[in-house]
């Protein structure tokens, strides 16, 4: 599969992608997390050859990416675009020829996606006719019509309708379930949260958290936790296994502790203490371990940035 | 190369496929025969009315004279042209005349009237009156009918016999022979050779401007419709740039066979007589081969500059802005047309045929007129060909980078770095 190496991109004096190593993993669903601006897009721009990077090397199976692999990728840039005055099935047409499909066959399959999508009395009509949400359809139809075994789609749900988000995650997760490999970008991280098999955060150009998302997610949770009590507060305040202790509403604090395996004492001894009336361990939102891993790494949170 | 005729292809069919293709196939021969034959068919219309008229003869006595050849003078109704009103003149004293045939005029009792002074033999000076002095015809046909009448008058008075007139006047005239490479001689008239060739050199021309200017706009509406990056996730920007010009060059030449099927119709049902077509056999074959390469090579030259301009820019203004001294190069060979045919072996003319971007128009020129040198012609193709071929890879470069900048303009600074960056 994809292996980044040293991937290093420079756009006059800022560095949008930093010395970047990764290896994607085949079959499965990768988040390519960060805030705008991160250098998400740009990576991606280089896996797919549209930019050149300035060090490093992109390659899959130890050889660089050409022309042929690159039939086999299926890429949905962060802006859309179709050719207005075209036919809509032209331009499916169009964009299988561009994978290398013969004209016949790209027509084909494009009768077959509109069928899919519903669209398919539009096919003589064109784009511009389209509303904007059939537009973003016919734009996945044009990224997936010649079934690659790898898709990358750029912040694929900025600007989509509720619908068509629900069904681009349907698309993603039947990609998925056929065993292809799908990268995908969001600075939206709920949205990463739901469809992740992996995840790579990268801020400020640095790729500053890998692995699989419930990994990540374990080893962040460990020692986070949530109360409801009532009782004196330098209890645990006072309590120097205690790393950090924060009120949140309705009565709830969440304690993050030094160790996770003080939890089971430091309850005993609390509980002897305070009133507690509601106990967990929670595992921490994925806005939460970027904001953190950020935080740590003595970064600065650009979670405001432009876009990349 | 699937890829460059995936981008052709779609180039070609989307403009092809347009009505506005279509259209503009019947239009622009359509208003090119009006431009040409309109004003033809004008000049022979006869105008309607006959005019009332008055020689007024102050004692040179050529009134009779010119009375009697405009009197020879008929509409095409059979219809007299002239009528002369000479009884309006019956009780009119000398002093009061000149005030009264002006307000005859303004009357429109008379449309002109021609005084011949008592001295027109001995001067030539003759006075035209009337409420339209711009008639061409009428005033050369009075100017000449005086200029016989006086010089036989002045042959009465020198005791010569006028009839001799007729016997020595000749007009000499020239029959131009072109001596060509070779020993081969052409005995075509500089009109027809002139003609032949400047509708040659604006086909060359507009060719270059139409769709050298369409190449940059495709350009930039992919650009705004945010097209490109898809295009280059499946190629690079050499594919994607060649496809472009070779689509869009295909339309022209589409449209140049059709015009050629037209005309081959036209004079096959008669519509154009073959002798106007013999105009244009003027033209040796081996200069149609030559206007034939000059296309190719001119409209691939400026086309990789004006792809680069739409590469550069963002909106149709700058991009005008930019094209305007591509546009200024290719006018140059135009402004200098009538010296290269007067000059056309001054170092001026060979330099105007060896500077590439001047070169496709200019020495297609020459090789009309004159004979040019086999090797200025070989040198002429060499630079041409070295210089497309830079000018593709510089904007090959520009198109890379400015194909993705849809914000902002790509300077001139900024583009000459990513040049010299491979």
């Amino acid at each position: 599969m994809i292996e980044l190496q040293g991937v290093t991109k420079r756009y006059e004096s800022t560095v949008a992608v930093n010395g970047i190593d990764y290896s994607f993993q085949p079959g499965k669903v990768t988040g390519f997390l960060g805030p705008n601006g991160a250098g998400k897009s740009t990576t991606i721009r280089m896996i797919m050859n549209i930019i050149a990077p300035d060090t490093g090397s992109i390659t899959a199976g130890g050889r660089p990416l050409d022309e042929a692999f690159r039939n086999r990728l299926g890429y949905l840039p962060e802006e859309r675009g179709l050719y207005k005055k075209m036919k809509v099935i032209d331009h499916l047409a169009f964009f299988g020829t561009l994978k290398g499909l013969s004209r016949a066959e790209s027509r084909k399959r494009g009768m077959r996606w509109l069928q899919t999508l519903g669209l398919d009395d539009r096919a003589q009509g064109k784009v511009e006719d389209l509303s904007k949400g059939m537009q973003q359809k016919i734009q996945f139809a044009g990224t997936l019509m010649h079934e690659p075994e790898l898709v990358l789609l750029d912040e694929p749900f900025s600007g989509l309708d509720p619908i068509n988000t629900e069904a681009l995650r349907e698309i993603m997760l039947s990609l998925k379930e056929e065993g292809r490999t799908v990268i995908f970008s969001t600075h939206m991280m709920d949205q990463a949260e739901q469809l992740c098999d992996e995840i790579a955060l990268i801020n400020d150009g640095d790729l500053v958290l890998q692995g699989q998302l419930g990994e990540v997610r374990r080893s962040f949770g460990r020692g986070h936790l949530r109360m409801r009590y009532s009782g004196d507060d330098s209890v645990l305040s006072g309590d120097s296994r205690v790393d950090r202790f924060k009120a949140v509403d309705d009565g709830m604090v969440e304690l993050k502790m030094n160790d996770e395996s003080a939890v089971p004492g430091a309850l005993r001894d609390w509980s002897a203490k305070l009133d507690i009336t509601h106990f967990e361990v929670i595992v921490p939102s994925l806005h939460n371990i970027f904001v953190q891993t950020v935080l740590a790494a003595g970064g600065e949170l650009n979670l405001e940035g432009g876009a990349a | 190369m699937n890829k460059i005729m995936a981008v052709m292809l779609r180039e070609y069919l989307e403009r092809v496929k347009r009505k506005s293709f279509f259209i503009g196939l019947i239009l622009v021969p359509l208003f090119m025969s009006v431009v040409i034959l309109l004003p033809l068919w004008l000049s022979n219309v006869e105008e309607e009315a006959a005019s009332n008229c008055l020689v007024i003869d102050e004692g040179c006595g050529l009134k009779a004279g010119l009375e009697n050849r405009l009197a020879a003078d008929s509409l095409a109704t059979g219809e007299l042209r002239y009528r002369f009103q000479d009884p309006l003149m019956s009780n009119i004293s000398a002093e009061g005349r000149d005030e009264a045939l002006a307000g005859m005029l303004e009357e429109e009792i008379l449309d002109w009237y021609v005084i011949l002074p008592a001295d027109l033999v001995a001067h030539g000076d003759a006075e035209y009156h009337g409420r339209i002095v711009s008639n061409f015809t009428q005033l050369d046909f009075i100017e000449g009918s005086l200029t016989e009448l006086i010089r036989a008058e002045r042959m009465r008075n020198l005791e010569l016999d006028p009839s001799l007139l007729e016997e020595i006047s000749v007009r000499a005239s020239l029959r131009t022979i072109q001596h060509k490479k070779g020993g081969a001689t052409s005995e075509a008239g500089f009109e027809s050779l002139y003609f032949a060739t400047l509708t040659l050199v604006m086909i060359l021309y507009m060719t270059i401007l139409v769709f050298g200017s369409m190449i940059q706009r495709s350009i930039l509406e992919d650009k705004n419709q945010h097209v490109t990056e898809v295009v280059l996730s499946s190629m690079n920007s050499t594919q994607f740039f060649t496809g472009k010009i070779l689509g869009i060059g295909a339309v022209g030449l589409t449209q140049y066979l059709a015009w050629m099927l037209m005309v081959a119709g036209a004079v096959m049902f008669g519509l154009i007589s073959s002798a106007q077509m013999q105009s244009l056999t003027v033209l040796q074959p081996g200069v149609l081969a030559a206007f034939v390469i000059f296309y190719v090579l001119g409209f691939l030259l400026y086309a990789g500059l004006f792809a680069a301009v739409g590469a550069m820019s963002t909106t149709d203004q700058e991009a005008q802005q930019m094209m305007q001294p591509i546009v200024m190069l290719l006018v140059v060979p135009l402004v200098a047309m009538i010296y290269i045919f007067q000059n056309p072996d001054s170092a001026v003319s060979v330099g105007l045929s060896l500077f590439p971007f001047t070169s496709p128009l200019s020495m297609f020129m020459r090789l009309n007129i004159s004979a040019p040198p086999v090797w200025q012609l070989l040198l002429s193709y060499a630079i041409l060909i070295v210089t497309t071929a830079l000018i593709y890879v510089a904007s090959g470069r520009i198109f890379r980078v400015g194909i993705l900048m849809t914000g902002k303009k790509l300077s001139l600074v900024e583009a000459w770095r990513w040049v010299r960056q491979p």
